[in-house]
Order: C-alpha cells, then sequence, then structure tokens
C-alpha cells in the first residue's frame, strides 16, 4: 500500500496560520461548506494533522442528529446542522488562538480595497459584520469579520476565517443593501466571506482605524479620535498570550501611529456604509 | 494645581505622530490616552517645572482664558490622582520645588 492510499478521503486538511486540522466528514454538504470558509488554508504538507474533528450523523429516538467529536471525545450535537457547524468553527478558532500565542488577538473586521484597508473595532453586537458585509457591495474584500492575529515586528495582521454569525435581522439588513447569501449558506447560518465572492488574499496593514460606538443615531456620525484614544480602545480589544502588555502597547502604537482614526456612530446602514466608502476615497495622509 | 506631585514610578508615556500620548501602568496593565495638551502637563510633571508654568505654556498655546486653562488642568491634574497616576510628591521632593 502506497502513503497516500492511507489518506482518508473524507478528512478535509488545513494548515491555518500554522495549526493543522483534518476534518473528517462524509457528508457532501459539510465538505462542500467547510472548503468555502477554510479552501484558501488547504495543507498539502507531509505528517498528519494536530487535530482532527469528525462531523458525523447519529440516529436517536428515531431523529438524525449532528455530532461534532475530535479525536472521538464528543463535543456537541444537535439537530440542526448550523449549530454544529458553528461550535466547529469556534473549535479551531480557538485553536489557532492557543497555537499562534506569539501574535497579538485582535478582536475587530478587516476589510480592503485597492490596496487600502480598514479594521473595524467594536463590542460585541456593535454591528460589524453587518457593515463589514454590507461593504462588500462597495468592492470591498472581507478578511474578517470578528477576529485577526497581529504580528507586531511587521504590523501584519492575519485573520482568521469565520463565518458570519447573522440574526434574521442583519440578514434582511443585508439584503436590502443587495447582499446576495447563498440559500445553503444562509439555511446553516454558515455565510463565508467566499460566500460573497469578497475574500481578500490575506494580511493588508489598516492604514484606516474606526471604532464603532454602541450608540445609534439617525444619521452616521464619523467623529476623529486621537491616536491615543485609538490605541487605548484597540488595547481593551485585544487579547495576549507571550508579549506583556508594555509590548502589546508598543505593537499597537506601531499601527495606530501610522493610521487615521475615527469613532463612527452608525445611521441606517447604506448611510453608514456611504460614509466609510467616501473616507476611503479619500487619500491617506503621509 | 498643587506643586507637591510626582509621576507614579514605572508609567511609560508614549507620544504619538498628532500629538497625543499614552499613558500605560504595567500593575495595573492599562493604558490611559491623554490629549496633546494633557501630555504637556503630564511632561510637566518631571520634578523642574513649577505647576504656574505649565498654565503659562498652556496660555500661549491655546487661545483661550487663564482662568479657563487653570480649571480645566486642575480638573485633568484631580484625574490623573484619581486613577493614580500623580502621587503625592515625597517631602525632599517638594523641598526642591
Amino acid at each position: 500500500m502506497t502513503p497516500a492510499a492511507c489518506v482518508d478521503p473524507a478528512v478535509l486538511r488545513f494548515d491555518i496560520l500554522g495549526c493543522r486540522v483534518g476534518i473528517a466528514t462524509r457528508s457532501r454538504l459539510v465538505q462542500r461548506l467547510v472548503r468555502r470558509l477554510y479552501g484558501n488554508y488547504t495543507d498539502t504538507a507531509a505528517g498528519q494533522p494536530e487535530t482532527v474533528l469528525q462531523i458525523n450523523t447519529i440516529s436517536q429516538d428515531g431523529n438524525r442528529l449532528w455530532t461534532l467529536a475530535a479525536e472521538r471525545d464528543p463535543i456537541s450535537s444537535d439537530a440542526n446542522l448550523g449549530s454544529v457547524l458553528n461550535r466547529l468553527e469556534y473549535e479551531i478558532c480557538r485553536r489557532v488562538i492557543e497555537r499562534r500565542r506569539d501574535l497579538i488577538m485582535l478582536h475587530g473586521a478587516l476589510v480592503s480595497r485597492d490596496g487600502a484597508a480598514l479594521f473595524i473595532s467594536g463590542e460585541s453586537g456593535a454591528g460589524k459584520t453587518t457593515l463589514s458585509m454590507a461593504l462588500s457591495t462597495r468592492g470591498f474584500h472581507v478578511e474578517t469579520d470578528d477576529v485577526a492575529l497581529f504580528e507586531a515586528a511587521s504590523t501584519t495582521f492575519h485573520p482568521i476565517p469565520r463565518c458570519f454569525h447573522l440574526d434574521s435581522r442583519s440578514k434582511r439588513l443585508l439584503r436590502e443593501t443587495g447582499v446576495q447569501i447563498p440559500e445553503a449558506s444562509g439555511r446553516h447560518n454558515f455565510v463565508t466571506p467566499a460566500d460573497l465572492q469578497a475574500c481578500g488574499s490575506r494580511g493588508p496593514t489598516p492604514d484606516t482605524l474606526i471604532a464603532l460606538s454602541p450608540a445609534r443615531s439617525d444619521s452616521p456620525a464619523l467623529v476623529p479620535l486621537t491616536q491615543a484614544e485609538m490605541t487605548g480602545l484597540l488595547m481593551r480589544e485585544s487579547a495576549f498570550g507571550r508579549q506583556s502588555g508594555g509590548e502589546v502597547l508598543t505593537a499597537l502604537i506601531r499601527l495606530t501611529r501610522r493610521a487615521r482614526c475615527y469613532q463612527l456612530t452608525m445611521g441606517s446602514l447604506d448611510a453608514s456604509v456611504n460614509v466609510l466608502d467616501e473616507l476611503c476615497r479619500r487619500p491617506t495622509p503621509v | 494645581m498643587s506643586p507637591q506631585l510626582t509621576r507614579k514610578p514605572d508609567v511609560t508615556a508614549e507620544v504619538l505622530p498628532d500629538g497625543s500620548m499614552v499613558l500605560f501602568d504595567p500593575a495595573k496593565m492599562m493604558a490611559y490616552p491623554i490629549s496633546a495638551s494633557g501630555a504637556v502637563i503630564w511632561e510637566a510633571y518631571d520634578g523642574n517645572v513649577a505647576p504656574s508654568r505649565i498654565v503659562d505654556d498652556l496660555v500661549s498655546v491655546y487661545d483661550t482664558s487663564r482662568d479657563k486653562v487653570e480649571r480645566d488642568a486642575s480638573a485633568f491634574v484631580a484625574q490623573l490622582i484619581e486613577i493614580g497616576l500623580l502621587l503625592p510628591a515625597s517631602a525632599d521632593e517638594a523641598r526642591k520645588r
């Protein structure tokens, strides 16, 4: 038997920022959805993945349940595939963050267009996902809507591939702004950047930093922030493994000192997108 | 503005290109952004500048009354004291001033 014949064809292998993960499933639907999220990270190197996560179905009381397990240890089960896929994505994200403790984790969305990149920070529920998806209708690539790993020395961003987690209100707002969500992805709540054809390459360093205000207004308001204010906000929205607080601060200052910084209070989604679209058309001061 | 104050040791200050400043207290792992005028006040608390000179400097830069500058500066210093970034100076340091 050749080594190639030993590889289980149902195991999809990915190398996500140095974390080698296998996803074992016989479901063609799951394979297709997972490939849309992690397709840019296909692992072709020799050797085994560090973790294999399995998605299977079992029958319980006459009902079909989807199950997620790691190395045969059960993690979750649900009649709804979307819930299990979201847990799979969470488990992978957690492993990537744990594996790359040399990098700083920044909570926020990263979008780019024509070489310029915009980082949008804000508390959970502030609207980062909806806003970044809506920006895709203006030609922005969505690198991530939620979390990126930041390499201090080079100020490089490494977006962690994640799905867009959308509630029904967000889906409605996005449809109104012209975002097309593929039926299968929408049904299983597993919408990926690839579904929007808005998947960027990776790692542009943002030259514009936006802090989303938790407040809402009738019309959007963009107010300049000092670079120090933005540094303080990013410090609160970051998590760090091996670095000291001082090292993280120095790294974040490397980022903010070359960026223009604003706070955005969202108005209607369309008007808020217009404001950022317009801002990104203005040249960045040198 | 009280002259009997000194910066908390170990607090680092980073000036940004737009003139604003981040103060970092490693003991609390907290970063405190301050404005460009706040940075002038922070830098003045190095033990070598009399508080009245700080106000003089700010009045010369900002087009506003001395009363307002004194009020704003006092409020800012009170905040720094409250969060523990400015501390009462030791007797030796106070005498030097």
